[in-house]
């Protein structure tokens, strides 16, 4: 493999990690409140490329973007409402459940509406444009996708960091019941977080299917289980984490793939999972609970 | 009567569940003897036997430990496989590989069903040990995201170029023995189904249920947490391994997209509406998902009524209506059809007695 | 006297907060004593020390002679230390019975096999045999085949109570037994502790704001505030200890 290849790799495997980045930041985000996986995370992504398809065809790519990442947000807010709210003070056992029942209705919908092939994703004018760096030929999309990434995340830091609804985030997720004894209002805190959650989701997704350039019923799921593991590799409730997280598993994967195991590349991501539970459990940013007796 | 005495496990719904046995045996030798009428039917009936063996062994770890596992499909294969490759006929078997050839080792390595579902529980069981260890010592909440990736990783590992001469990569595997009869079925779910049971009511099993209760008072009363969860995954998952080798007699024919992560969410389908904890909760969900969904299957066929097809009735309606189930059990009926309790002619009975009067009865109070 | 439980120097540290600050604590055979402080001093922290929930920063437990720091609370409960705790931790979902013979389980030898297979069935029987009588001696009998979380509160503490002594401790720890309890019920509290304590040969530590309940039944008392002991000594002692009336007894408890 010559210098120029690997450089090419390393792009490939930076753009798939940044829109793993935004994925897994969703996960780290309502895991790091509710402590909930949720299943449905990666099926919101997937919903959130159909809503582009269908959106894009019928009114210019601006609009439909917009309309996407509405449509998305929107969809992150429904779900938890409908899904998750009714059961706060069930065991967290019927939350994952009622989150995994979310994942396979998305994915039944969507078989049942759009059939299971996959459909085309539209190509947004400008973003397949390739653009050559020297040897190296890529897209505009690869470029953008760790640049749109980074600066989001910084944009969220800001927010959590700065903000009055982010402080209320980092103090719901540090203790649900004071912070909810303080007066802040935990089910908006909570829809606030899914909203942002679901949004960059939508970014991701976005990106990712331009690349992928197909959308079927169950694109989310492994993409979404990938992310989820991101998120535990970084730290989950880190939001940095999240970012080294999917930046990692994308650039991994990559390269395991350039290797020629291909096959091994889905598999790879599951060890990391296990050896990080192995060597340190809470991940590269995380802090250590002490469960109260 | 002072002295608890063995025979009291001898009770009246001892005797009603062997009568549905007998009852049970009778109705599919008939089936067996008419087997071309009822081709349906009998194929409906293993389906669900299958899956009752499933689901029962997502209920031990899920239901009655309290531990969250989402490695059914990747334990199946792992049964499914290894009783396939050790039981497919000899003489299919260059047929079968007809693509990259078998390995030699396993050219002419033929073992009795029953051992080779006991195998494939094993090589199952085994994996379980292994994810277990890390998985367990810590939060439980890790393990549905691990067995769900551990489950992906077996799809892959199985359908990969390097294992070809073995599970014959994404070919598949063929001319599977099948159950000889119904009965033949039913006799080694039953086998299955008893086994479970017995654990679940051992002294075994009230370790699992006290972990699920509360994990500090467990050790609080000397079980130790991590080795009685432990136990719980490895059993449950030697079961479903047995489970998947069952699937693969039932269906003759397997490749790794059988086991995809759909399979493990229709096992979770029939264990929440079954509910959570009950043993007969899953037994009966597993026929009533099974059933359902081929009764529903007119649901996914065009409908034409007075000329004009009505829209809705198109390929995957039924599935949409089994989520929408989910969703409907798991938010206002959380506990499921039988939320946690059994069907049995003794419950009932001492309902309503404890109606009437609370201090008469000796017997296990389990 | 036999030592039963002796804490040396025991410190434990969350973080930037001592929790608990070189604690030095004796138990011996047949004592009940107490451990009182105010809220939030750090006495169920030294329970869950003892229990092997919690390792200590630094210092000594010593059960019988042997350090059990570092041992797994179930080892702990296997050595002869039972617990109960602050806010009641029953097996809530099953019966009555089932929560006591799950108690009983760890002096039997069954695995998986054995118990799956009734193959020692007669083990399972001496168990059952054995949780009938204590669940009688206990007169929590006619409720054996209630769900534990349908009792009423005060059974449910008598409920924690008996399982903890299914396992056959040599030192029970009770964690605000009478929490929640009307006067009259901490008057049989009281005179029940003492029986078990009789009846079964324990010797018991044991958390209580209740100051009457204290003082009726500890032959020792260990007075802990902000992690550190400010005091110890007999009721009559610590009653008059003008460190202890300032820190605890000047202030009126109602846990």
């Amino acid at each position: 493999m010559n210098i120029n290849q690997l450089l090419q790799h390393a792009l490939t495997g930076i753009s798939v990690g940044g829109c793993y980045a935004l994925i897994a930041i969703g996960y780290t985000l309502v895991y790091g409140i509710l402590r909930l996986i949720n299943f449905a995370h990666g099926d919101i992504f997937m919903v959130a490329g159909y809503f582009m398809i269908f959106s894009f065809a019928v009114m210019p790519f601006p609009v439909a973007i917009v309309v996407t990442l509405v449509g998305t947000t929107v969809l992150g807010i429904l779900i938890e409402k409908f899904a998750y709210s009714p059961l706060r003070q069930a065991p967290r056992m019927s939350v994952m459940i009622s989150a995994i029942g979310v994942s396979y209705l998305l994915q039944n919908l969507a078989t049942y509406l759009f059939t299971a092939l996959p459909k085309a994703y539209p190509a947004i004018p400008g973003l397949k444009q390739v653009i050559k760096i020297g040897d190296i030929s890529t897209s505009l999309v690869t470029i953008l996708t760790p640049i749109i990434t980074i600066l989001l995340v910084v944009l969220l830091l800001w927010l959590v960091n700065r903000t009055k609804i982010g402080m209320a985030m980092r103090a719901v997720s540090r203790d649900y019941e004071a912070a909810s004894l303080m007066g802040i209002k935990l089910n908006q805190v909570i829809s606030f977080t899914f909203a942002i959650g679901s949004l960059l989701a939508a970014v991701g997704s976005i990106l990712y299917f331009t690349d992928r350039m197909t959308v079927f019923p169950f694109s989310g799921s492994l993409p979404g289980l990938k992310c989820f593991v991101a998120a535990v590799f970084g730290g989950i409730g880190s939001i940095p984490g999240a970012l080294v997280g999917g930046f990692f598993i994308g650039i991994c994967e990559t390269v395991i793939k350039a290797i020629g195991l291909s096959t091994f590349s889905d598999a790879f991501t599951f060890i990391v999972l296990i050896v990080m539970l192995l060597i340190r459990p809470t991940g590269l940013f995380g802090e250590k609970n002490i469960d109260k007796v | 009567m002072n002295k608890l005495k063995f025979k009291d496990k001898i009770n009246v719904d001892l005797l009603i569940y062997l009568a549905i046995v007998v009852v049970s045996v009778i109705i599919l030798a008939f089936l067996d003897m008419n087997k071309f009428e009822y081709n349906y039917a009998i194929s409906i009936i293993e389906k669900s036997l299958v899956y009752a063996v499933v689901a029962l062994s997502m209920n031990i770890v899920t239901g009655f430990t309290g531990l969250f596992s989402l490695g059914q499909a990747g334990f199946m294969a792992l049964g499914a496989y290894t009783t396939a490759i050790l039981t497919i006929p000899v003489a299919s078997r260059p047929n079968v590989y007809y693509m990259n050839g078998i390995l030699p080792a396993l050219e002419n390595a033929v073992v009795p069903i029953p051992v080779a579902l006991i195998l494939g529980g094993l090589v199952a069981a085994l994996f379980a040990a292994l994810i277990g260890i890390p998985v367990l010592k810590l939060k439980s909440d890790y393990l549905a995201i691990a067995t769900l990736g551990f489950s992906e990783i077996i799809r892959a590992v199985i359908a990969s170029p390097m294992m070809d001469k073995i599970t014959n990569g994404s070919y598949g595997l063929k001319s599977i023995p099948g159950f000889k009869s119904s009965v033949e079925c039913f006799a080694f779910s039953l086998i299955c189904i008893v086994l479970m049971v017995l654990i679940i009511n051992s002294s075994t099993g009230r370790d699992f249920k006290a972990i699920r209760e509360d994990e500090i008072a467990a050790r609080s009363v000397g079980i130790n947490i991590f080795k009685t969860k432990e136990l719980s995954f490895v059993v449950s998952s030697f079961f479903t391994g047995v489970g998947g080798g069952l699937l693969a007699m039932f269906m003759r024919s397997i490749d790794s997209k059988t086991f995809q992560i759909t399979l493990t969410y229709d096992i979770l389908l029939i264990v929440v509406l079954g509910g959570i904890g009950s043993i007969t909760g899953s037994i009966v969900g597993a026929f009533f998902v099974t059933a359902g969904k081929e009764i529903l299957r007119f649901f996914d066929e065009p409908l034409v009524v007075a000329g004009t097809e009505i829209p809705l009735f198109k390929p995957g309606f039924r599935m949409v209506i089994f989520s929408i189930l989910l969703m409907v059990v798991v938010l206002f009926f959380r506990k499921g059809l039988l939320g946690g309790k059994e069907l049995s002619i003794k419950g009932m009975k001492k309902y309503s007695r404890k109606k009437e009067e609370q201090n008469i009865d000796e017997g296990g109070a389990v | 006297m036999e030592n039963i439980l002796k804490l040396t120097d025991m410190s434990i540290q969350f973080g930037g907060l001592r929790a608990i600050d070189s604690l030095n604590l004796e138990v011996n055979k047949g004592e009940i004593v107490a451990i009182i402080g105010p809220n939030g001093a750090g006495k169920t922290t030294a329970f869950n020390c003892i229990t092997g929930i919690y390792t200590p920063t630094s210092g000594n437990i010593e059960y019988l002679g042997q350090s059990i720091i570092n041992k797994d609370p179930e080892e702990i409960t296997k050595r002869g230390i039972a617990r109960t705790f602050q806010n009641i931790r029953l097996f809530k979902n099953l019966s009555v019975f089932e929560n006591v013979l799950i108690a009983v389980h760890l002096r039997y030898n069954d695995n998986i096999f054995t118990s799956a297979l009734r193959i020692n069935y007669k083990q399972e029987l001496a168990m059952r045999e054995e949780v009938k009588a204590l669940l009688e001696s206990q007169d929590l009998y006619k409720y054996r085949y209630d769900i534990a979380s349908s009792l009423p509160y005060g059974i449910q503490r008598r409920l924690e109570i008996a399982r903890a002594l299914a396992t056959k401790p040599t030192l029970l720890l009770l964690d605000e037994p009478a929490a929640g309890m009307n006067p009259h019920e901490t008057k049989e509290l009281t005179a029940y502790i003492k029986k078990i304590r009789d009846e079964f040969g324990l010797t018991i530590l044991l958390i209580e704001h209740h100051m009457d309940l204290v003082m009726d039944i500890s032959e020792r008392i260990y007075v802990i505030d902000f992690g550190k002991l400010i005091a110890k000594g007999n009721p009559d002692e610590i009653q008059n200890n003008p460190k202890v009336i300032e820190a605890y007894l000047g202030v009126e408890e109602n846990a």
